[in-house]
């Protein structure tokens, strides 16, 4: 026990004592009594004359001392007051309640008042126009070679598509500076507050080359250095930013749009998508998982050169038509996330750019054991199209004719860039490639297809994600995507899904009092979808149990568990209702 | 053993009596209810006074550990049962107790006998023309409990042992402490202000028992907080902070004091920072029981020549 500082000398208080105890009292308490007291049985009256007793008298301290219990077993226990916590009373558990509801209820009245808000944060598997519009088109031309988007391990936000649509908005920071009025019309950027604006471009200002963890590091920093730090930062772009130019920034002064690109036209409608449709998955794979590619050499630039840039590519032609095939070896450096349903359309450019998108998929990334996928191809590298930092480099042995959509597959071997070497296997699991069924190896790095919910998930490098199903009724829009033409039909569910190749079938769950059942036809591996509708002679059992099945890309069969049963031998446009 | 006095018994309390004696057990130690009832009565004629208010008489009642009561005075009137539920219940305890005191195995276990032999009652007494045997546990009323009240009549006698036996230390035992090494006593300083000695009396005046048993514990005894606690039943942090508390007021009434006795606010902080042995009181020398003669380190000397 320390006395405190500036207090009288103990010693002094001692003596004294001492002095006072010189004169002990006659008459000690009896044992009873200094049992009682040991043992707080006392009441007042008695325990203050104990007391004052034992204030003098030396030997009946001693007694006291010695005749405790060791254990304190015969004591009652002697626990501290309990300190309540200040928040623990009940009343203020009830104004925190209310506190945060009217939380709550403010945010929610903040949203429903500012629409923009609204459909900046709207989730994505509710609208598909704002999937689609949230699909990051940043057709940004990387200027510089070399260009690496080293990403934040934090790739669980690629399940995340809210967070991937807010992470894509980020996308082309440096527009800020260079602000290449370049973007077409149609690609109207800003949906990006000022705030973040003016944060991404502090953020971004000096970035220069970065190694993979310079940049994931750099990535975090500019996450902290957002205002608004809801989301994780494309820390992508943290690479060389100086070399990406947004080709749909309108203006300096339009920085407000700037990088919004969800607004932007999308490069080539759902046929040239598809055309391009495996380089487009994989790039969102590349940007969903967030690389972390710890080959340096792989962002410095070691890439092959890719090919000539289209000459129809051109930085502010985004917009593409369904006819118009886009070029698959866009060598523009796509920022991109969002949704698997929205593909990133590589958008030519006028240089060549090297960049290397590692792809980490979010289990490995917490391992902290990240896998890569260089550009560069190997000699072992099986039939993938592989998009890598806005080009498409489709490995050779694309003779799997057995792909169903053969036009699509034309239009991407056509123009893609064929290396067929140092593409390594490593980050993709041969031994799944290899149960997929014909074709579908050869062109997605989709490994599996699966119904988690009554939604329709595909398996991306290992990550299962949420497949937007829509439907694209028109292309009154000059077929363009733009944003626009693509409905989803909202809060389907789904009881089965089958693929094979790059068609994909799923049918949708019975409703209650249904006769109908709807069965979508994806021909680009998710991408488009196309509705058929099976219909039946009566009402529908809610609780029968579908099933999908494709012999081949022409003949499949829907059946329901209490007899039903359709089939199709026209890839699922025509159905047909057996019993 | 049956009260000499038997004060008039309400009706209530003949109740209250009936109650207790059924609670007690004490049938099967041989004991009457009329016999339990003076015992109670006894003992509510030692600890209540006359004005006694009947809520405060039956508060004092219920809180008698009346089992153990009339197992001590059934042992007291020899009875077997009481004597055999008494040895099984507290002679490993008392043993125990006699070894945490005396710190030694031996002298543990002699205590505890010795006790033994009291509580049984070797010595005997007349009473109204018989030999009536004197058993310690007579003197147990139940306030405490029957446990506690033997570590403490344990402890008495370690105490009276050891100071009828401390004068009897053989001279290799006052060798081995180093005696004959003794430093010479001291001269008798010279004595600081008086006047500081009157402010600290007054003020350890004014602190209450509880107080004064703290900082007599804290400061003489050099007993640890958690030792006060424990006999005080409040944590030792508790203690702590009114250590702390009373330290500090007592810094403040001695300088009040002083500086009215007419020092200077200064002349009084300086004169709390003074050496305890500045001050003209002995008090440890006073408290010391006087030397013998056979400890002085001379005489220990000649005896070693001698031999």
């Amino acid at each position: 026990m320390a006395v405190a500082g500036g207090s009288p000398n103990p010693n002094i208080i001692g003596a004294r004592l001492r002095v006072a105890a010189m004169t002990p009292p006659s008459a000690h308490p009896d044992a009873d009594l200094l049992t009682a007291f040991a043992e707080h049985c006392l009441n007042e009256p008695e325990r203050a004359k104990i007391l004052e007793h034992l204030a003098q008298c030396a030997v009946c301290r001693d007694v006291v001392y010695f005749a405790q219990p060791e254990d304190d077993a015969a004591l009652k226990p002697v626990q501290a007051p309990v300190q309540t916590h200040w928040f623990a009373g009940r009343r203020l558990q009830w104004a925190a309640l209310a506190a945060s509801l009217s939380m709550i209820a403010a945010v929610a009245i903040f949203l429903r008042t500012n629409p923009e808000r609204m459909a900046q944060y709207a989730p994505a598997t509710t609208s598909p126009v704002a999937n689609k519009e949230a699909q990051p088109q940043g057709n940004l031309q990387n200027e510089g070679a070399g260009a690496t988007y080293g990403t934040s391990p934090a790739a669980q936000s690629a399940e995340n598509p809210e967070a991937m649509r807010r992470e894509s908005n980020l996308k082309a920071p440096e527009a800020l500076q260079k602000a290449v009025p370049g973007g077409t019309g149609a690609g109207s950027v800003g949906k990006l507050s000022r705030d973040e604006a003016d944060a991404a471009q502090a953020g971004f200002k000096g970035a220069a080359t970065f190694d993979d963890k310079e940049a994931a590091k750099r990535g975090y920093e500019f996450n902290f250095e957002r205002k608004d730090a809801k989301t994780e930062t494309n820390a992508g772009t943290a690479g060389e930013v100086n070399g990406l130019v947004a080709t749909n920034g309108s203006t300096a002064g339009d920085k407000d749009h700037l990088f919004d690109l969800r607004r932007q036209k999308v490069q080539g409608g759902p046929s040239a998508n598809t055309s391009n449709a495996n380089a487009n998955q994989n790039k969102i794979q590349n940007q969903t998982n967030f690389d972390l590619d710890r080959n340096a050499e792989s962002y410095n630039g070691n890439i092959p050169a890719p090919p000539p840039p289209s000459p129809a590519a051109k930085p502010d032609s985004v917009e593409m038509s369904q006819s118009s095939s886009a070029p698959a070896s866009s060598t523009s450096a796509s920022i991109t996330s969002g949704t698997r349903s929205a593909p990133v359309q590589a958008q030519a450019s006028a240089k060549p750019v090297a960049v290397t998108h590692g792809v980490v998929p979010a289990e490995e990334a917490r391992k902290k054991k990240p896998e890569t996928i260089p550009a560069q191809s190997t000699a072992q590298a099986t039939e993938e199209t592989v998009a890598v930092a806005g080009q498409a480099q489709e490995v050779d042995r694309i003779s799997d004719a057995k792909i169903s959509d053969q036009s699509v597959m034309a239009a991407s071997s056509g123009q893609s860039a064929r290396t067929s070497k140092n593409l390594p296997l490593n980050g993709r699991s041969a031994t799944t490639l290899a149960t997929l069924a014909p074709g579908a190896a050869g062109t997605s790095a989709i490994t599996g297809w699966r119904i988690h919910r009554g939604r329709v998930q595909e398996r991306l490098y290992g990550i299962w994600h949420n497949a937007v199903v829509g439907t694209q009724p028109t292309s009154n829009n000059s077929g363009t995507l733009g944003g626009l033409g693509l409905t989803q039909t909202p809060q389907l569910h789904f009881s089965g899904v089958t693929a094979m190749g790059a068609n994909v079938w799923t049918v949708q769950a019975i409703g209650r009092g249904q006769s109908s059942l709807a069965v979508y036809h994806s021909r680009d591996v998710g991408v488009s979808w196309q509705p058929s509708i099976l219909t039946a002679p009566g009402t529908l059992n809610p609780d029968a149990q579908v099933a999908i099945k494709f012999t081949d890309a022409l003949h499949g069969e829907v059946t329901l568990s209490t007899g039903e049963k359709w089939q199709t031998s026209d890839g699922g446009a025509q159905w047909k209702f057996v019993k | 053993m049956v009260s000499k006095a038997q004060p008039a018994v309400s009706a209530w309390q003949r109740a209250l009596f009936t109650e207790l004696f059924s609670q007690s057990g004490a049938a099967k130690y041989g004991l009457s209810a009329e016999a339990f009832a003076a015992c109670l009565a006894e003992v509510a004629a030692k600890y209540l006074s006359a004005k006694a208010r009947e809520g405060e008489i039956r508060q004092f009642y219920k809180c008698l550990k009346v089992e153990e009561l009339a197992l001590t005075r059934g042992c007291v009137a020899g009875n077997e049962a009481a004597w055999t539920e008494f040895l099984n219940r507290y002679r490993a305890p008392l043993y125990q107790a006699a070894r945490a005191i005396a710190h030694d195995d031996v002298l543990g276990r002699e205590l505890a006998d010795s006790l033994y032999a009291d509580l049984y009652g070797i010595r005997t007494r007349e009473n109204e023309g018989a030999e009536v045997r004197v058993s310690k546990l007579s003197f147990y009323m139940g306030r405490g409990s029957l446990e506690g009240w033997l570590r403490t009549v344990l402890t008495q006698e370690y105490i009276n042992r050891y100071r009828t036996q401390k004068r009897l230390v053989s001279i290799e035992e006052e060798n081995e402490q180093g005696v004959q090494f003794a430093a010479p006593a001291s001269e008798p300083a010279a004595s600081a202000d008086p006047r500081l000695d009157a402010a600290t009396d007054a003020a350890l005046a004014q602190l209450d028992a509880e107080e004064r048993y703290i900082l007599a514990s804290y400061f003489l005894d050099q007993r640890t907080l958690a030792q006060i606690a424990r006999s005080l039943g409040v944590h030792e942090s508790t203690i702590s902070r009114k250590v702390e508390r009373i330290v500090k007021e007592l810094r403040k009434k001695i300088v009040q004091a002083l500086v009215r006795g007419g020092m200077s606010s200064r002349a009084a902080e300086e004169a709390l920072e003074c050496d305890v042995r500045d001050l003209a009181v002995n008090v440890s020398e006073k408290l010391r029981p006087p030397p013998v003669q056979e400890s002085e380190p001379g005489s220990f000397q000649s005896l070693e020549g001698e031999d």
